[in-house]
């Protein structure tokens, strides 16, 4: 194809391919780069001059240097320059559209950081991503955020109280991600999830709940749900958990990703739309009180699921829960099953087979190759329906030659009446 | 070839080189501006691009069967899109201004992003010599624009 144009070749060592392109484009390059970096192509040529003003998106992060092998050598006299930057920035555009502001920044006063925010609003951007690192105590996020009607997607990330006024108006809000936030009281996600009838992903990631007893999530429109809260039984956050219930009111609900102790109670509302949930609960270090029946209240809420993970830690905490105390729910709908294994996962599986009637696909992740010599399989005393009528497929990720895997694949090969692929294993 | 998901219906492109290319049309119209005038029924004769010759057209029309391809997951055209853009910047150049002139916003938005991940960073002199950009401002102007955006240049 080259051959084709034959001058290319040649020229394109010494020619300028790239200040000869249209404006638009040039324009719409420069938004796929940090603001600080679009605003260093101006000193390339007067073409390039006043490109970076026409820019819809302001990516403005404190943190990035152009010449880091340098050093930082003054933490204040940056500061200083960072919020001379961003203010000319936000100046020198006027009153232009902004498409999307993001701001990652570390030792900012709230006075600066809700100005360059209701600033970016003002100009009508819908998408706001601000980051506020280090801790943050002092710092108080402007609630006027929160009447801004284009807005479509917020992200708030930082070790900040979040203030949410009476009343929020966000009928255009459509992903809301809260990354590290402490929530002021259980009034915060109900007045949030209130003011925002489209919302329809919702994330938050390790965020702060030592104020909160009641987590009520009532969405109409709410098709993701991911409650995540990276645990470790000597952390701050065990320290500082309290139990709190969770209330979920989503009939839309499709995907729900979840990582957590186990809360102090579930209420999980009809979840009939159900397509995929991943699960990843823990229980606190000397809790023994009431957990059987607070796992029993969760799976039950998400029973309707077509497809379920359990994570190597919820693998154990079910079989120790149902395997003492209770029988598993029914899992009338789930056709996708994936256990991440560990010594109790050939134990929990025979009870989980027997109640997935219409399961499809099995797949077994051996996530800590390490501790597959722990696992154990005990057949169930009769095959379970669904090795008579469904399974399909079985997957092995991460084989290891363990006695008893071998045992199960074994049980499935011989069983599974309608099954015809297994995959993971090597050749012989 | 095989049935298409929408329709096999074949519609002929003329690039300004005089080549005509035979496209399927609902990969052809991933190109705005095709689709505008298939939809208006200007199509039925070959459709003339005189703003960009056979090789391009068949290098853009490449892009846009691979994302027609209701098959192929996100991943997988993640993969095929990075190793699409490994072009010299003559290629590069003939890309994105066809991405421009046919209203292809994908392969417009894969096209700057990659340009991007060439400018992001660098001195400003580096970025100079790669794509031979000649400084035309004088020393007094360029100490001024530093100067006005200190931080920037940081």
């Amino acid at each position: 194809m080259d051959s084709e144009r034959p001058s290319q070749k040649l020229s394109m060592e010494t020619e300028d391919r790239i200040s000869p392109l249209p404006d638009s484009v040039l324009i719409s390059m420069l938004s796929f780069v940090p603001t600080k970096h679009a605003v260093a192509t101006s000193i390339l040529s007067k073409r390039w001059k006043s490109l970076w003003a026409s820019v819809a998106v302001l990516d403005l992060d404190d943190s990035l240097l152009l010449h880091p092998q340098e050093g930082n050598t003054d933490p204040i006299g940056n500061t200083v320059s960072f919020t001379n930057f961003v203010n000319r920035v936000l100046i020198r555009r006027s009153d232009s559209f902004i498409r999307e502001f993001k701001l990652k920044c570390r030792k900012y006063d709230s006075f600066h950081v809700n100005a360059w925010a209701l600033a970016a609003l003002r100009c009508g951007a819908p998408v706001l991503n601000l980051c506020v690192t280090a801790e943050q105590q002092s710092f108080n996020l402007t609630t006027d955020i929160f009447a801004f009607q284009q807005l479509v997607f917020i992200k708030l990330c930082g070790k900040f109280v979040l203030d949410v006024p009476k009343s929020v108006c966000l009928p255009n809000l459509y992903i809301l991600h809260l990354d590290s936030i402490e929530f002021r009281d259980d009034d915060s996600i109900r007045k949030l999830c209130a003011g925002c009838p489209v919302l329809e992903v919702l994330r938050v990631d390790d965020c702060g709940f030592k104020n909160i007893r009641v987590f009520n999530v009532s969405a109409p429109a709410l098709k993701s749900l991911i409650l995540c809260c990276s645990f470790n039984k000597n952390d701050d956050y065990s320290r500082e958990f309290c139990e709190y219930e969770i209330v979920v009111d989503a009939p839309a609900l499709k995907y729900l990703r979840y990582s957590d102790f186990l809360a102090r109670d579930y209420s999980l509302g009809s979840l009939q739309c159900l397509l995929d949930v991943y699960i990843d609960v823990n229980i606190r270090r000397g809790e023994r009180v009431d957990v059987a029946r607070r796992g029993i209240v969760l799976l039950n809420g998400i029973s309707n699921s077509k497809s379920l993970t359990l994570s190597y830690l919820s693998v154990a905490i079910f079989y120790l829960l149902y395997g003492r105390w209770s029988n598993l729910p029914m899992f009338h709908n789930l056709t996708h099953l994936t256990l991440e294994v560990n010594k109790y996962c050939g134990l929990l599986l025979p009870m989980l087979l027997e109640n997935s009637p219409n399961l499809e696909i099995l797949v077994l992740d051996i996530v800590h190759p390490w501790r597959i010599e722990e696992f154990k399989w005990n057949p169930p005393p009769h095959v379970p329906e669904c090795l008579l009528l469904h399974l399909k497929e079985v997957e092995i990720k991460g084989f290891i030659l363990q006695e008893d895997l071998l045992k199960l694949i074994k049980y499935l090969s011989q069983n599974a009446r309608v099954l015809n692929r297994v995959s993971g294993l090597p050749e012989s | 070839m095989s049935l298409s998901p929408s329709t096999s219906k074949m519609l002929s492109l003329k690039s300004s080189d005089g080549k005509v290319l035979e496209v399927e049309e609902h990969v052809a119209v991933l190109c705005e501006t095709i689709k505008s005038l298939v939809e208006d029924g200007c199509a039925d004769s070959p459709i003339p691009l005189a703003n960009v010759d056979g090789a391009t057209l068949g290098n853009v029309m490449e892009w846009c069967k691979k994302h027609a391809d209701q098959k192929a997951s996100a991943d997988d055209l993640e993969d095929w899109d990075a190793e699409f853009v490994e072009r010299d910047q003559g290629e590069l150049y003939h890309l994105i201004m066809a991405a421009n002139y046919l209203n292809i916003k994908g392969l417009l938005d894969l096209i700057c992003q990659k340009v991007a991940d060439m400018i992001k960073g660098k001195h400003p002199e580096k970025i100079r010599e790669i794509f031979n950009i000649e400084n035309d401002f004088t020393p007094e102007q360029q100490e001024q624009i530093r100067k006005d955006n200190s931080w920037a240049f940081e």
